[in-house]
């Protein structure tokens, strides 16, 4: 069952990262769904089909560049905006900006405030780009 | 594989032993000290039955404190009735349980539906004992032995269940305060990092005071500059603050200064009642004060002042550590801006003096390098060039004559024409400068200035001829601002030109002379500089015709 509240994927093999993520989240009023690695991610994306995901880079079996590939290979989930979160510096390649939904980069140690705000922007962006949708196509 | 059966849930555990016991049958009471039973979850009719009856209600009161003192170990009550505590104890939950209370399972054997007070208690009530009997099924009854086991049972996954909640706690806890400490290590990096030249130092310190006051969840903070010290240059007294200060900036000042003055010697203070502050007024803009000192080796720069936690709790060590490590960041900050100055206005004030000794050995070229530098800078602020650059241009405009010292001053005050041979020796100048540079580090992109300034767009200027894009852009913009002033001042040869001849003529000479690119900033760019450096000129030049008419005079 879905509250109404826009709901986010949090995915980190380290659950104190995931921890720390989800109760700032919750505080700012949004519903969080977790996983502890890429293959949870996957399976949870499809089935809950959250407003975005979060996940960090490095992770056992599939890595968070990877799922977003999947992520957006599959019709399902495809689109669903995504922010990476990364210990050892990442940059954004052209590649990763056509077959993924990759928005943001953020390193370790980030500020969860900010995360949050970059969240609130992402579903506002949302909700906007939805909007602009019926009209002009000004992307 | 989903998130509410793998991890760990933050809501209360023990809810939800109750609702699991009550799903197979174990209803959960909570009891109090006087013998009263409450179910906390649908009872059973034996339980009901029970807990309506006075005279259970005095033997539980008589067993009270045995079966307070034991957790796995049944309590028994009545023949056939037992009652077990789950821990933790109700009493620590405040928000269900005012009093000394427990919570319970009750067990039920088939010598209960036997007992004399079973039947009695049947009857006190009003209830037909064999159609109650009738009603229960025997086999959810339970042998002594097997009360036994399930209290063991119940008593330690209610002890479990107790760690568990407690657990849930201390991690919903440390959760927070990690992502405080996430928080606090971002900033202090982000600040000690950033401190450089990318940005202004007014949006470092307005950025720096606005995310010290979200992080530390503070109402308002501010920050007030000392004003004594010429190093700060624009900084100097400034105020900066961010959120709502609940007065006006010239008040808050004044409020500061007044706590300055009170706490000169404090480190980082919290003043739990502002009104310890001891200056009137202050508890107007805050009811719980921070403040922290900004210094450098004991020289004060500033001070930081913060006002009332945003959630109403009082200011801890850790924002007071946060604090006073940024301030020291800042403090840090300030002090290499300081330090950069000074050593900016020596190198300046050196470059100044020692184009004054140029220019002084010849009398009609007086500030011309000034001058130069002046109109240079502003014509490459014109040209939108960067301000890095900008000033770097100014630097080339005060030392592009510095080759002059090479050259006689019998031909650089020469009246009149001069010879070929003279011009050629004039000529050199720009090659001369060029070498006096060319061993100092921090001069290598202000040598093409020197060395270039007198190439010409048409390819017809010296030493080496070159044009248009050929020539470097520092001596294209010297070379303009040179000729400009030129123009306008008196020679050896000829007398100045006027403003608006000077004008034309530079247009005139568009893409012959000048870049033409450079032609049009320069024409509308500010000549305010300039004039003010030439009406210095002027004033000097006429106390100097003064003082030679006066010494005339005499003699």
């Amino acid at each position: 069952m879905r509250s109404g509240k826009p709901l986010v994927l949090v995915v980190d093999d380290e659950s104190h990262i995931v921890h720390v993520i989800q109760l700032k989240l919750e505080n700012a009023g949004f519903d969080v769904v977790t996983a502890r690695d890429g293959e949870e991610a996957l399976a949870l994306a499809t089935s809950a089909r959250p407003d975005v995901v979060i996940t960090d880079m490095q992770m056992p079996y599939i890595d968070g560049q990877e799922l977003c590939k999947r992520l957006e290979a599959d019709t399902t989930t495809r689109g669903i905006p995504a922010i990476i979160i990364t210990a050892h510096g990442f940059a954004l390649t052209d590649v990763d900006r056509e077959l993924t939904s990759i928005q943001a980069v953020v390193n370790k140690p980030f500020s969860p405030r900010e995360l949050v705000t970059n969240v609130q922007a992402m579903i506002a962006g949302k909700t906007v780009a939805a909007g602009a949708n019926t009209g002009d196509n000004n992307a | 594989m989903t998130t509410t059966h793998s991890q760990l849930e933050l809501g209360a555990p023990s809810h939800r032993l109750h609702e699991r016991l009550a799903s197979v049958g174990l209803g959960v009471a909570s009891v109090r000290a006087d013998g009263v039973v409450t179910y906390l979850t649908a009872p059973g009719p034996l339980e009901q039955m029970l807990c309506r009856s006075p005279a259970f209600t005095h033997a539980v009161a008589q067993q009270f404190g045995e079966l307070a003192s034991a957790i796995g170990t049944p309590c028994a009550i009545w023949p056939g009735v037992w009652l077990t505590r789950l821990s933790p104890p109700l009493w620590h939950r405040p928000d269900q349980v005012s009093a000394a209370e427990l919570a319970v399972c009750m067990l039920c054997g088939p010598e209960l539906l036997v007992s004399d007070q079973f039947r009695l208690a049947c009857d006190t009530a009003g209830v037909d004992h064999k159609a109650l009997v009738a009603q229960i099924d025997p086999n959810a009854l339970l042998m002594p032995h097997q009360v036994h086991q399930l209290a063991a049972t119940i008593g330690w996954l209610s002890e479990d269940d107790g760690q568990l909640e407690r657990r849930n706690e201390e991690l919903a806890q440390m959760t927070a305060e990690l992502g405080e400490s996430y928080e606090e290590l971002n900033l202090l990096y982000r600040f000690s990092s950033s401190g450089t030249v990318d940005q202004s130092p007014d949006t470092f310190l307005e950025h720096a005071c606005e995310e010290l006051c979200q992080v530390a969840g503070l109402t308002w903070m501010a920050l007030r500059l000392i004003n004594d010290d010429p190093r700060l240059s624009h900084l100097a007294g400034r105020l900066i603050t961010c959120g709502p200060t609940q007065t006006d900036d010239r008040t808050l000042k004044q409020l500061i200064d007044l706590v300055w003055r009170k706490h000169h010697d404090v480190e980082a203070t919290v003043f739990v009642n502002s009104a310890e502050v001891g200056v009137p007024g202050i508890e107007t803009v805050a009811n719980e004060l921070l403040v922290v000192k900004l210094a450098i080796d004991d020289k004060p720069l500033g001070l930081l002042v913060g006002g009332d936690k945003i959630d109403g709790s009082h200011i801890t060590t850790v924002d007071t550590k946060l604090c006073s490590s940024l301030a020291h960041t800042l403090a840090m900050f300030l002090s290499n801006m300081m330090l950069y100055e000074d050593v900016q206005a020596m190198f300046v004030g050196s470059l100044q003096a020692l184009t004054s000794a140029i220019d002084a050995k010849d009398s009609y070229t007086h500030g011309h390098s000034g001058r130069v530098a002046a109109l240079s800078r502003s014509l490459a602020t014109s040209a939108g060039l960067d301000d890095a650059l900008v000033e770097r241009i100014y630097i080339a405009g005060l030392v592009h004559d510095i080759g002059k010292i090479g050259v006689p001053e019998s031909v650089l005050q020469k009246p009149g024409r001069l010879t070929a041979e003279e011009f050629d020796q004039i000529k050199q100048h720009p090659e001369i400068g060029a070498r006096i540079l060319r061993d100092i580090r921090q001069m290598q992109d202000i040598i093409p200035a020197v060395l270039f300034h007198h190439e010409r767009w048409d390819g017809k200027g010296y030493p080496y001829g070159l044009g248009a894009d050929d020539i470097p852009l520092f001596g294209r913009v010297i070379c303009l601002a040179d000729s400009f002033d030129a123009m306008c001042s008196t020679r050896t040869y000829r007398a100045a030109m006027d403003q608006d001849q000077v004008r034309k003529e530079i247009r005139s000479c568009a893409g012959s002379h000048f870049d033409p690119d450079l032609v049009e900033p320069f024409l509308r760019m500010d000549f305010g500089p300039y004039h003010q450096l030439n009406e210095r000129r002027f004033k000097i030049d006429h106390v100097q015709e003064r003082g030679r008419s006066n010494v005339n005079s005499t003699s």
